[in-house]
């Protein structure tokens, strides 16, 4: 059963949940002026689990405060690669947000945490007894339990993600991509007030690390291409024991596989010339954001996909022939996003 | 579901929040720079001959001139570095790799002492670096370049390893 319904109020209570991270601001923009602000509640969500309590935020402070099983927590649901996946829940008086995140082994260890990109897609739910639980988690050390959190609720079928593009206008030049073990991609968590399909929205996104790679023919000549691998989702409710507050969808496992598609090439005006018999191989940048990356069809939800070039993706460009080699926001050796090979 | 009991103890971990969508975003200017992009660049040169790096992008929006005091290679491996030149870009296309020495555009400085001014947008100039292998395969880990501008001495190096074959071929 839902408990929930009605109005909501992304955007200020997203900015709300910005300033309650934010030291001295406080919180509270979708509150009542004279309320406290909301309390923020930290999850660290380890591979293929359920979220853990990692802290909660002091209101106005800045501040998360961790027990030391929560602290160990938090480690122990660190990736091989040192990331730890975070999702920072707020509650205001008849209100929920969330907004998941992702987190370096070094952020997590002291210092600022930095939590990018967070706007006015986290989703607000509306519910009866959210104020009771801000209550119980505002008391702090009161006796009382947080009755409050994720549960698994089901499981989907893998979903093809793109996690690459190369695009090739011209003869002779041959376009290569490679995914390889321990190649991370960022991918978009949905929420929803009701659950139903149709009515997740983007709420921040979650890191999944590639246990084995995949590899993917080259293709010489003109060819568009996006180079699309299989990670698994899951959905979890939020509850307080009594229905659900609010429904996410989070990637979960890298389930491999490899797939291409034809694409069109972007229009790429920051172009260099090649020499015949060069190559040109781009790793460790972020590339572009694929939107509707991944479409989980059970909930009709389209996430978003990002895979940072690095040692373990990376795409190459052989020239067999003379021919520009071009980028769409930036020439390819600055941060280009994506690559063409020929003038478009 | 219990997931936790409500006992907090003090803080280990500062939060600051940096957000799209509440605040602007900080834009740094007065620097130089020459693309964050990371890979490697192959491309053959002549046997014996040399070649044409002209891959770099050299971007500059400080509201004072910038002055290049030297361009380098960095860890380079049986590479030599002839010559060194900026050209300014007016269009969107680089010079690229090409085999031999650039053209001598009326336009073409040094790089050593080439002061690049001051500008209300963003000044895109190509970097040119003449480089010449020994026998097999030379390498550079970048090009590393120290300016001066509002009166400090900075450096960046890019992060395009190069690889230049003499008279091979590069790695498929």
């Amino acid at each position: 059963m839902h408990v929930h319904s009605g109005k909501f109020r992304a955007a200020t209570l997203a900015c709300g949940l910005a300033a309650a991270l934010t030291a001295g601001t406080g919180g509270g923009a979708a509150a009542a002026p004279d309320a406290a602000p909301p309390p923020v509640i930290l999850y660290a969500w380890p591979d293929g689990g359920t979220a853990q309590i990692a802290g909660t935020v002091t209101p106005g402070s800045g501040a998360v405060t961790q027990t030391p099983a929560q602290a160990a927590a938090l480690q122990a649901a660190a990736a091989p690669g040192g990331t730890v996946n975070l999702e920072a829940v707020t509650l205001a008086a008849g209100e929920f947000a969330s907004w998941s995140f992702t987190a370096s082994a070094a952020q997590v260890a002291g210092g600022a945490l930095a939590m990018p990109a967070l706007d006015a897609t986290a989703a607000p739910v509306q519910a009866s007894d959210v104020a009771a639980f801000a209550q119980s988690a505002q008391a702090g050390d009161s006796p009382g339990a947080v009755e409050c959190g994720w549960v698994y609720r089901t499981s989907y079928a893998p979903a093809w993600t793109v996690v690459g593009g190369t695009y090739d206008t011209t003869n002779n030049v041959t376009q290569s991509f490679s995914y390889t073990s321990g190649q991370t991609t960022t991918l978009g968590v949905g929420t929803s007030a009701s659950g139903d399909p149709g009515t997740f929205s983007l709420s921040g996104a979650a890191t999944v690390s590639a246990t084995y790679g995949e590899a993917f023919p080259p293709s010489t000549g003109p060819r568009n291409t996006l180079y699309e691998t299989a990670f698994s989702t899951a959905e979890y409710g939020y509850t307080c024991g009594d229905g659900y507050l609010s429904e996410q969808v989070r990637p979960g496992a890298y389930a491999g596989g490899a797939r291409i598609a034809g694409t069109s090439a972007p229009s790429a005006p920051y172009c260099l010339y090649q020499i015949k018999g060069s190559t040109f191989t781009k790793d460790a940048t972020a590339s572009v954001t694929y939107s509707g990356a991944a479409t989980v069809s059970a909930i009709a939800f389209s996430l978003t996909a990002q895979t940072g070039w690095d040692n373990s993706a990376s795409i190459t460009y052989t020239f067999g022939g003379g021919h520009y080699l071009c980028g769409t926001d930036g020439y390819p050796g600055g941060d280009p996003r994506e690559i063409v090979a020929g003038k478009v | 579901v219990r997931l936790s009991p409500a006992r907090y103890s003090l803080v280990t971990l500062a939060l600051a929040a940096s957000l799209s969508g509440c605040h602007a975003t900080m834009i740094t200017s007065g620097m130089l720079s020459g693309g964050s992009g990371k890979g490697t660049e192959c491309s053959p040169a002549p046997r014996g001959g040399v070649l044409t790096d002209g891959f770099t992008a050299l971007e500059y929006s400080g509201t004072g001139p910038a002055v290049i005091l030297s361009v380098t290679l960095a860890s380079p491996r049986n590479l030599r570095l002839l010559g060194a030149w900026v050209v300014p870009v007016t269009g969107h296309v680089l010079y690229g790799v090409r085999s031999g020495w650039p053209p001598a555009w009326a336009r073409r400085t040094p790089a050593d002492g080439d002061q690049i001014p001051a500008s209300a947008g963003t000044q895109v100039s190509s970097l040119l670096l003449v480089v010449q292998p020994g026998a097999g395969t030379g390498t550079a880990a970048g090009a590393r370049v120290s300016y001066r501008t509002d009166g400090q001495v900075r450096q960046f190096q890019t992060q395009i390893r190069l690889v230049v074959p003499d008279g091979g071929t590069c790695p498929g």
